[in-house]
């Protein structure tokens, strides 16, 4: 990467940096564990939402005695409220090759605001953040320890700036650092890439593809798991000129070079990807990891908002996207 | 072998180079991409990649191969043909003789019989002997000769301007330039002087050449003759009748077909059109070399002419001949204006009875109208309108005295500019003053009239009697069987004999004094009969022959008009007087129009810019449309099959040096061109045509 490095407010797009600051991530369902924050809880304890009353026991802290149930009830009750507990954010970040596609705007450039987006709204709502990126085969710690704070969240703009897409995502590997972070209560993993060839690579790319999804699947158990899916519009609609014949080379550069006449090709290969993306998509579904689609370019507002509104149990379904 | 035209190789080199350039910078470029989903992507197939690249090493050979052939064509290649050329051996002055007629534009392989007579040209002008001059003359009449020089890069330099210069139908044949030819060279001269014409082997061409023009030799040289297999097709003629038996307004049209050649089948489609649009087609059915089409057509308005043209739709190798205009007109008449000398009450007594009366029974088309007026109506008429005598075909002058010198002027004109006169003897006719006032437009000065019949005192027997008429001549052409025998004639006018007078007789009396004469002036022609056309000096009007003597006299002498008032048809090139008054604005058949101003001091006016085949027509000052006439193809060169030559002047052999003769070779050339664009479109057409070449690599 060449020239002076941007700042934050340059690599998050404007709309999506206002939303960030009127926003924050909210869970579906009450965390367990965990540090005091501003998730619910499944545990009483120091919050503002009423849990249930109990009898008073001596020891209790008699500014938890509810005066207004002790005059109905004519006895000694306790307020309990939920406990309002922080998360950490997990983010994996792909940085192989395949994301450095697109002119101007790529899609790594896409994940890399998204990635900060998140680590402002999980800063904001006191929670904080690790974050891995997955590039030439190897790990980068970009934030290895969970950190909150908004210097934290540039210094995160920092080491993605730096971050030259190249190479392959090692997903296991990442899956396998990322996990000792989360501790023991629920955690939020947000992976971003365009997970089109996550087994690019390994020996048995296939395999090495449905490991990783059972790897996410097998995360999902026990936190909230989603996944930002980042493709670009040339690889969705494959719309290059019908009469051109084009030498195709991996970005990740794992794949053989492939030169084809588009028109012949365009059918087939908009089958093969769509049928990856169903697979995708039900991996998804039936591990209970949360999806999110990601167009490049556009907007990733709306990316977003549906991340979130997942999360937040508002959306049950995942969508998929392949323009056919 | 020799090039004509060796830098046409340079710009075939240059042509290859840049094909060779296009085609590397237009060949399907691969463009590289960096993409992400590659392994959606289907494995590409290897043979096709390797069979494109055979196909484009073929397709860069086809093209610059094309490249060469046609730049080597273009070279005009030749090679020593078993031809001689004939060139005098000695140094003289030369002057080449280019026959421009219409045949010359025939189609014969590569190129046109123009472009043989080109290239011989340029050969002769090659060959001739050092210290020689030559100079160029052309059968087109209005393109001007070259006097014999010895700068030859000048006459080659004329001899191709000639060449690419339009074709235009010339109706000079190459025999009569060859007699003004000789006049290009400056008197005093002291080099022998020869004629070298060169054209076709049609009858316009070399055929039509003297085997020497006064003193002068001429050593003709003939183009090849059109191969047996050329297809040519032509209208020999084209005859048209009202047909009022069909329908009012009705016109036949019968045209006759010739053709030559090999065609595919015996029947050539021939279309009818009228105003530029197809009104009907047929096809014409060769048994032999000649067939007959039949056109039915009603005109909307039968007293308007319109111009129609038959159009034979085939190719052949002269397509301006595959057209025929005319003019058509349902009620066409030919316009008779009587002028009687001795009218009377009783109808019987008077001078135009028997001529009224038989061309009222005339039953052929197109119908006689009569007009019967006095001498000073006559006069009177000429003087209030010049050009009274625009529409009047046949002017009969019936016992009238010798007219004032203005109507005579004016008849004389008419009659120049084609209306036919007959002049008929009687008691009014003086000699003296017909030979003051019409003089040389008679047939003949007249003498004295000779009392020859039963006058009192005079015997039967001296009465005169006709002759058999001479059905050849031309004021009584289409007349048959004319029962004449029994006349009597008792007066008659003594002509003056006159040796040189060119004069055609049709009747004469027995004593060999000349009965009904006429000769040829101007358009027109002027007929004589030297007694009357009542019964005061003949019986003839009684006889049974005088009805169809009289149509027969009337319709001929109508000829010079064209027998009516549709349009007349003439040939290329040929000169068409104008009536009425100036300035006359002519309408040309490609739509564009000429102003013609007073001609000639004597007021005549002529338009001669009658090249363009089709249908002209002319108005006069009035915008009165005062002439029609097309210009058609002359068929006599049509006909391509050679003629006979006239031998060489054995006089000349000794002179004589036979000069090998080059061939071209820019057909066969053009062959593999073609042959090559074809391979080049198949290469570009059939994907698959590189894999037997690529299999056995």
């Amino acid at each position: 990467m060449t020239g002076t490095p941007r700042s934050l407010a340059e690599i998050v797009p404007a709309d999506l940096y206002a939303f960030a600051r009127r926003s924050a991530i909210t869970l579906r369902t009450a965390v367990t564990g965990g540090t005091l924050g501003r998730h619910r809880s499944r545990q009483t304890g120091h919050g503002v939402d009423f849990f249930d009353h109990r009898a008073y026991a001596p020891g209790d802290d008699p500014r938890f005695l509810d005066w207004r149930a002790i005059g109905r009830r004519d006895r000694l009750v306790v307020r309990r409220t939920e406990a309002e507990r922080s998360v950490t954010l997990v983010l994996l970040v792909d940085a192989s090759g395949g994301m450095a596609y697109g002119e101007g705007v790529t899609k790594f450039d896409a994940v890399r605001a998204l990635a900060c987006t998140l680590a402002i709204l999980a800063v904001r709502g006191g929670d904080r953040f690790v974050a891995f990126a997955g590039r030439d085969d190897a790990i980068h710690p970009l934030i290895p320890r969970p950190r909150g704070g908004m210097a934290a969240v540039a210094d995160l703009a920092a080491a993605l700036e730096a971050l030259v897409p190249a190479g392959t995502c090692p997903w296991l590997d990442l899956l396998d650092r990322g996990a000792p972070t989360l501790g023991r209560g629920e955690q939020i993993v947000v992976a971003l890439s365009d997970f089109l060839d996550p087994g690019a690579g390994a020996d048995d790319p296939e395999e090495h593809e449905r490991a990783v999804h059972r790897g996410f699947s097998r995360l999902a158990r026990r936190h909230h798991v989603a996944i930002v899916r980042c493709l670009h519009d040339d690889e969705t609609r494959f719309d290059f000129p019908g009469d051109e014949r084009i030498r195709f080379v991996d970005l990740r550069g794992v794949r053989p070079e492939r030169e084809l006449d588009v028109a012949r090709v365009r059918r087939t290969y908009l089958e093969a990807l769509s049928a990856h993306l169903e697979r995708v998509d039900a991996t998804c579904r039936d591990g209970g990891i949360h999806l999110a689609d990601a167009r490049v370019p556009g907007s990733l507002l709306p990316c977003l908002r549906t991340l979130l509104a997942r999360l937040a149990g508002l959306v049950d379904r995942p969508a998929t996207g392949v323009d056919r | 072998m020799n090039l004509l035209a060796p830098w046409m190789l340079l710009a075939g080199a240059l042509a290859a180079a840049a094909f060779t350039v296009l085609h590397l910078r237009g060949r399907r470029r691969v463009r590289t991409v960096p993409f992400a989903a590659v392994r959606f992507l289907p494995p590409p197939s290897e043979p096709k990649t390797r069979r494109r690249r055979v196909e484009d090493r073929w397709l860069l050979a086809a093209r610059v191969a094309l490249a060469l052939a046609l730049a080597f064509a273009a070279a005009r290649p030749h090679v020593e043909a078993d031809t001689h050329l004939a060139v005098y051996g000695t140094p003289h002055d030369a002057i080449v003789v280019l026959d421009g007629s219409a045949s010359t534009a025939a189609v014969l392989g590569p190129g046109t019989v123009r472009d043989a007579i080109a290239l011989r040209a340029r050969e002769l002008v090659d060959a001739l002997p050092a210290g020689s001059r030559v100079g160029l003359a052309f059968t087109d009449p209005e393109r001007p000769g070259l006097e014999p020089t010895e700068d030859f890069a000048t006459v080659r330099e004329r001899i191709d301007a000639w060449r690419d210069a339009p074709p235009r139908p010339v109706a000079r044949a190459l025999g009569e330039a060859v007699a003004e030819a000789a006049a290009l060279v400056p008197a005093g001269s002291s080099r022998p002087l020869v004629l070298y014409p060169i054209g076709d082997h049609t009858a316009g061409g070399v055929p039509s050449v003297p085997r020497a023009a006064g003193t002068t030799a001429v050593l003709p040289d003939a183009v090849p003759d059109a191969p047996p297999d050329v297809r040519q097709a032509w209208f020999a003629s084209v005859r048209w009748t009202p047909d009022p038996a069909v329908e009012p307004g009705a016109v036949r049209i019968e045209a006759e077909l010739r053709r030559m050649g090999s065609w595919p089948g015996d029947r050539l489609p021939v279309a009818f059109e009228v105003e530029g649009r197809e009104i009907a087609r047929t096809e014409a059915a060769f048994a032999d070399d000649r067939s007959t089409v039949v056109f039915t057509h009603v005109l909307d308005d039968p007293t308007t002419p319109v111009a129609a043209t038959l159009r034979i739709v085939a190719d052949d190798a002269l397509p301006a001949d595959d057209t025929h205009t005319l003019w058509l007109q349902a009620d066409e008449r030919v316009d008779v204006l009587v002028v009687d000398g001795a009218p009377s009450e009783l109808r019987p007594h008077d001078e135009v009875f028997y001529l009224v009366t038989a061309l009222g029974v005339a039953k052929r088309e197109p119908a006689l109208e009569v007009t019967v007026q006095t001498p000073n109506a006559f006069a009177q008429r000429l003087r209030d309108d010049d050009g009274a005598l625009g529409r009047t075909d046949v002017l009969v002058l019936a016992n009238v005295p010798a007219p004032d010198p203005a109507v005579a002027s004016a008849v004389a004109q008419a009659v120049d500019r084609g209306m036919g006169l007959w002049i008929t003897a009687g008691d009014h006719v003086l000699p003296a003053d017909y030979n003051r006032t019409f003089g040389p437009l008679l047939p003949l000065a007249l003498r004295d009239a000779k009392v020859t019949g039963t006058l009192p005192g005079r015997a039967e027997a001296k009465a005169e009697h006709l002759a058999p008429p001479n059905l050849d001549d031309p004021l009584l052409s289409g007349a048959a069987d004319l029962d004449l025998s029994t006349t009597t004639t008792h007066r008659l006018l003594l002509l003056e004999p006159t040796p040189d007078a060119e004069v055609d007789t049709a009747l004469t009396f027995q004593s060999g004094a000349p009965a009904l004469l006429s000769a040829q002036r101007g358009r027109g022609r002027v007929a004589l009969l030297t007694t009357t056309l009542d019964r005061d000096w003949t019986d003839l009007p009684l006889q049974p022959g005088f009805v169809a003597l009289c149509e027969a006299v009337v319709r001929n002498l109508a000829r010079g008009r064209g027998g009516g008032h549709a349009g007349r048809r003439i040939r290329p090139g040929a000169p068409r007087p104008l009536s009425g008054t100036a300035p006359w604005t002519v309408e040309l058949p490609d739509g564009s129009r000429r102003t013609v101003t007073a001609g000639d001091e004597d007021g005549a006016a002529v338009f001669d810019e009658t090249w363009q085949l089709g249908a002209y027509e002319v108005r006069d000052a009035e915008q009165r449309v005062v002439d029609r006439f097309s210009v058609v193809f002359d068929p006599a060169e049509s006909d391509l099959r050679p003629q006979p030559a006239p031998a060489r002047d054995p006089g000349l052999e000794a002179g004589v040096t036979e000069i090998p003769r080059s061939a071209p070779l820019a057909g066969r050339v053009l062959e593999l061109a073609a042959w090559l664009l074809l391979f080049e479109a198949a290469l570009r057409v059939l994907p698959g045509i590189g894999a037997p070449w690529r299999r056995r690599r």
